[in-house]
């Protein structure tokens, strides 16, 4: 197999040395024209804008760093430059240049329904399949549970991706686990992306740039997981001017700051978000108890540009969910004065930091070098304490118990981009994370009397390298065909073991007409590491863990054959089929769960197989005062367990063979814009014992006397009933003095369903008993109010009033 | 303060009496069958426990014991006697006069005007004996004394299922104590029995394992239990219970078990327990054990 691999990666290799040698020699009668999108106002790089070389009908888009690279005839050319809702430019750009920074103004609303030609072509001509890019401008006028703007709500509602359960923030893309999403934030991956249980994801859509989803297709830079990647940029700055944002919403204010540190060089970006349930609560709390929950994110990024070729960024990220009780008490017993102390605590989050190093080496090839740090962490303990004193020397009783578990990741990796002509688009580069997981260790200490126990156990610590190496290219075959091809290579090397493997990727498309298209994809991925959950909705108790020895990590291949159609301007039709087979997945065994964990987690797992399988229609409308989607997927899923079920296949907890979602807003006028977005689904797959009976009497079992178990045919046999539900919201954005406001409305699930989160059975009369849903969220209406300082129109309107006043 | 916490409290109350409600079911598997439980000892007289299950909505007061109408055939397919037994004695239960002979095969029907007839197949194991059992004894700093004890025997080839039970007999007393904790982290215990020394030593009942780890060999399998009031009694006697079992059996023992506990932790897994009656639940199985007092 190792020698298989290798021969393969030299093939690959020996490919690539040909192709950009040929592509060298080719462009040795060219010129090669290089630089950054940005936009005018923030000054942020453009991801995916086009550079269109209208003479030569030849063309280039941004990478993720807002840089591109055009060869092209070394003649004269008239350059266009386009990105999404900016207005276009046109340059002509002389023999012999070489360099081109363009900024890119916001386009007005009614120019926003003037598109030409190269934009549409873009999604239909692309090789991407089954990616969405996400318009972050759009989903503020989108409706959302308690007025909290979710990016992972928002995502959750583009087919082929399913949530957990009412409120979850879990992503389940294409019969997938919510641990097989590569969540980057600033290209570092974030392992518990939730929030108060699932309810509120941990971004901070202030925050963010750009977020794009790929759940099929993979290109080969991607690895480490196999059912989707959600890739999220956090904006890096206005290096123009100081910006400040934000909000003030029911449960949550937030606040954003931008602005040069030194114009048009460097940059800082900071956001902040908290919830104040705990504070509003505290005035009707007890003193001697008190209990309270919150969380918090922050979010900081700066960049500064050394000069035109070096470009230096650093981010970091940091969130945490805290639930608390403390309680006191003092009293007396006779001469003896008591005082007892104890509290409880459950926290979580993650912490995250990236460097990151821009290199343009050469007009044709970019470098990309970050150093990231990623870290999750969850705790729950006890803690108690009791003084005795009046009676003699103080005695002082003292208990706690606490459990940790966690993971801790430290990478480095170089990404090349070289684009030797408009014909190929070559990425490579090479990795290493270091990863330390820590899956639950339980830790008890008591002091009694000088009788002290203080003792930890549980799961050891592991430690894990992730190495990686990927080289794809995107190439233009012919007018008509163009694919995307390339091996993603990693080695996972956990305690003795060694895993390799090679994950071929392929993408291709083609153009039947101007506005359609239909795309073919092939990806294996890998994944070395999985999550250990019982319920699904997104608890801090589930665990990361590596593959080990004796769990191997988790392979899956999918394909799809996609449709592509672009009519009426401004819609964007796809349908797209998809088959995925996953091997080594793992489940806790039947019985087990994350109480219990005085045994290594191994011993608790079973793995498997898994298989989703469907298709999805995703009708799509970007622009003009009426913009949003309709989304509907039909699917299925399945999993296979040896000791699990007899061993029979059994639908996934989250199979849902129906699901719709439609999402849109509208532009009332200038002042009005109002949303809608309405959800189905099938219900989720439960396992309802419906028989009960007695056990048998027998010599071994005997010591606890007989009693009855539930019986059931197959797990995940039973169906909760459908979910669905309706949110409006309204926007008023008003312009005053010092900037703008906002302020929004909204009402989730404005016909009050009562969705079931979870079903159980209640005693009735006479013996009997019922079957009953709790449902979590019933009709919500919400209110929040966001504003934007714009300190250009304060300071303007300062030199006005003061030259009306000088003039008076 | 006094009005918006009021209003708070019915604004709470309101929302959370709106988030629970009596759903419809909407499934099949409602129609109750027969369960025919029977679990024989080698040479102990064949009981059968004949019941009907209780649909999971239905009323938790109604005797689901079938003590009328049944017809309860075993067949001793080794020696070909046929035994039909159509009354329950005063406990409910159905008793066959014959006993459970090692390495025979018996068949079971059990017929009902009401039920699908259930039916199901055995062979009782042979008894592996206990060849010797070495123990010690070592201090731990939160149980006390802690023993342990070395039991060997030799496995026979092919795929087997035992259970290990510890009792203590007292000579002066003469009181035997049963179902002492026992645990062991030999790599064959099930999860259920598996105990971690080096963590939070949880013991059991009694110990679930197989021989898939030392098939056909001599097996010494090491397993340790805390001493009953902290000291070492000199006249306590260890008695060591070795059973081999069918896999039904086993199986069953196992995945019922496992459901008892997962049906109060929420966090649990849900567990399919095992049955090897066609047309209904239930076990029809035997069990051999073999008996070493240290």
């Amino acid at each position: 197999m190792k020698k298989n691999n290798t021969s393969i990666l030299l093939r690959m290799f020996i490919i690539l040395v040909l192709t950009t040698f040929s592509a060298t020699v080719y462009a040795q009668e060219k010129r090669t024209i290089s630089g950054y999108i940005s936009e005018e106002e923030t000054g942020e790089k453009l991801i995916g804008a086009t550079i269109y070389d209208t003479t030569h009908r030849l063309g280039a888009v941004t990478n993720e760093y807002g840089f591109f690279s055009l060869t092209v005839p070394d003649e004269d050319v008239v350059l266009k430059v386009t990105s999404f809702g900016l207005n276009p430019r046109f340059f002509v750009v002389p023999k012999g240049t070489a360099e081109l920074n363009v900024a890119l103004s916001e386009a007005r609303e009614l120019e926003e329904v003037v598109i030409s030609a190269e934009d549409t072509k873009r999604n239909v001509e692309s090789t991407n399949s089954g990616t969405i890019e996400l318009q972050m401008d759009k989903l503020d006028k989108l409706p959302v549970l308690l007025g909290e703007k979710d990016v992972i709500k928002i995502v959750q509602l583009l087919p082929g991706v399913k949530s957990g359960g009412e409120g979850s923030s879990g992503l389940y893309v294409r019969g997938g686990g919510p641990d097989q999403n590569l969540i980057l934030l600033d290209g570092v991956p974030i392992y518990n992306a939730s929030h108060l249980f699932g309810f509120f994801s941990v971004f901070n859509s202030d925050a963010l740039s750009q977020v794009t989803l790929v759940k099929g297709g993979f290109p080969a830079r991607y690895g480490g997981r196999v059912s989707s990647v959600l890739d999220m940029r956090m904006k890096e700055g206005n290096t123009k001017k100081y910006n400040v944002e934000g909000s003030i919403g029911l449960i949550a204010s937030r606040i954003l700051v931008e602005g040069p540190i030194i114009k048009d060089r460097t940059a800082f970006a900071f956001s902040a978000r908290r919830t104040y349930i705990d504070v509003l609560t505290l005035p009707f709390q007890e003193k001697e108890q008190r209990g309270g929950y919150f969380f918090y994110d922050l979010n900081a990024k700066i960049h500064h540009k050394i000069n035109e070729k070096h470009h230096l960024y650093i981010s970091s990220y940091l969130g945490k969910d805290k639930a608390y009780f403390k309680g006191k008490n003092d009293y007396t017993n006779g001469s003896e004065q008591i005082s007892s102390r104890d509290e409880s605590q459950l926290k979580w989050g993650n912490a995250i930091a990236a460097l990151r190093w821009n290199y343009r080496i050469h007009p044709k090839l970019f470098a990309n070098t970050t150093l990231t740090y990623s870290q999750y962490k969850f705790n729950i303990g006890y803690e108690y304490k009791e003084t005795v004193s009046g009676n003699g020397p103080d005695q002082t009783t003292e208990a706690g118990f606490e459990y940790l578990s966690g993971i801790n990741d430290w990478a480095l990796k170089s990404d090349f981009t070289f684009i030797p002509n408009p014909n190929h688009n070559i990425k490579f580069g090479i990795g290493d994370t270091y990863h330390t997981f820590k899956p639950g260790v339980n830790r008890f200490n008591s002091n009694e009397q000088n009788n002290e126990i203080d003792t930890s156990y549980g799961s050891y610590f592991q430690y894990a390298h992730e190495l990686f190496a990927y080289a794809e290219n995107d190439q233009i075959i012919t007018n008509r065909l163009k694919i995307n091809y390339g091996l993603h290579f990693s080695v996972f090397l956990v305690g003795d073991k060694n895993y390799m493997q090679l994950q071929p990727r392929f993408s291709g498309n083609y153009m039947l007409t101007d506005h359609s298209s239909v795309k073919l994809t092939y990806s294996r991925t890998a994944q070395y590491l999985h999550l250990l959950s019982n319920t699904g909705i997104g608890l801090p108790t589930d665990l990361w863990v590596p593959a080990t020895e004796n769990i191997a990590p988790v392979i899956a291949d999918q394909v799809s054959v996609g449709y592509n159609h672009e009519f009426l301007k401004q819609y964007n039709l796809v349908v797209e089929a998809y088959y995925k087979k996953m091997d080594n997945i793992i489940q806790y065994k039947e019985g087990a769960g994350f109480l219990g964990s005085a045994t290594d987690w191994q011993s608790k797992v079973e793995a498997g197989q898994g298989w989703a399988y469907g298709g999805e229609v995703f009708v799509e409308k970007r622009k003009g005062r009426f913009s949003g989607w309709l989304g509907y997927t039909l699917s299925w899923s399945e999993r296979q367990f040896d000791g699990i079920n007899d061993g029979e296949r059994f639908f996934y907890k989250y199979d849902r063979r129906h699901d719709v979602s439609v999402a849109f807003s509208y532009d009332l006028n200038e002042k009005w814009d109002c949303g809608v977005v309405f959800v189905y689904g099938t219900g989720n797959a439960i396992t309802l014992p419906t028989q009960f009976i007695d056990i048998a009497s027998n010599p071994i079992t005997n010591a606890f006397g007989s009693s009855s178990v539930g019986m059931f045919n197959q797990v995940n046999d039973y169906r909760m009933p459908a979910y669905h539900r309706m949110d409006i919201g309204f926007n008023r954005t008003k312009k005053v003095r010092w900037g703008e406001t906002v302020l929004s409305l909204s009402v989730y699930n404005v016909y009050n369903r009562k969705n079931a989160f979870y079903l159980y059975t209640e005693a009735g009369n006479n013996g009997t008993n019922k079957l009953k849903q709790v449902s979590l969220f019933p009709i919500i209406p919400s209110i929040s109010w966001k504003f934007k300082i714009d300190f250009d129109a304060v300071k303007k309107n300062r030199e006005a009033n003061e030259n009306k006043e000088t003039n008076e | 303060m006094n009005k918006l916490a009021f209003l708070i409290v019915v604004t709470g109350l309101l929302l959370a009496g709106s988030c629970t409600k009596e759903i419809e079911y909407k499934g099949d598997n409602e129609d109750p069958v027969l369960v025919l439980n029977c679990i024989a000892e080698k040479d102990s007289t064949i009981v059968v426990e004949l019941s009907k299950s209780r649909f999971f909505l239905a009323s938790n007061n109604d005797d689901y014991t079938i003590t009328s109408n049944a017809i309860i055939t075993l067949t001793n397919q080794t020696s070909g006697q046929v035994h039909v037994v159509t009354t329950p004695d005063a406990n409910g239960k159905y008793v066959f006069p014959v006993a459970a002979l090692e390495g025979n095969a018996y068949s079971i029907s059990a017929s009902h005007p009401d039920f699908e007839t259930v039916t199901s197949t055995m062979v009782v194991p042979y008894e592996t004996p206990i060849l010797s059992v070495d123990t010690s004894s070592y201090s731990s700093p939160e149980n006390g004394t802690i023993m342990k004890a070395n039991v060997t025997w030799n496995d026979p080839a092919g795929e087997d299922f035992y259970i290990m039970k510890l009792s203590i007999i007292n000579t002066v007393s003469g009181l035997e104590f049963l179902h002492q904790p026992i645990g062991s982290s030999d790599q064959s215990m099930d999860e259920l029995s598996a105990t971690d020394f080096d963590g939070e030593s949880v013991y059991s009942p009694q110990l679930f394992f197989t021989d898939e780890f030392f098939d056909g060999t001599q097996k010494n399998l090491e397993v340790r239990f805390p001493i009953q009031w902290m000291v070492p009694d000199p006249n306590d006697h260890y008695k060591f219970t070795l059973y081999r079992c069918t896999e039904a059996t086993y199986k069953y023992l196992v995945s019922s078990k496992k459901a008892e506990y997962a049906a109060n932790d929420f966090f649990s897994e849900p567990v399919k327990v095992f049955t090897n009656i066609e047309n209904g639940y239930g076990i029809f199985g035997a069990l051999t054990g073999a008996i070493f007092v240290k």
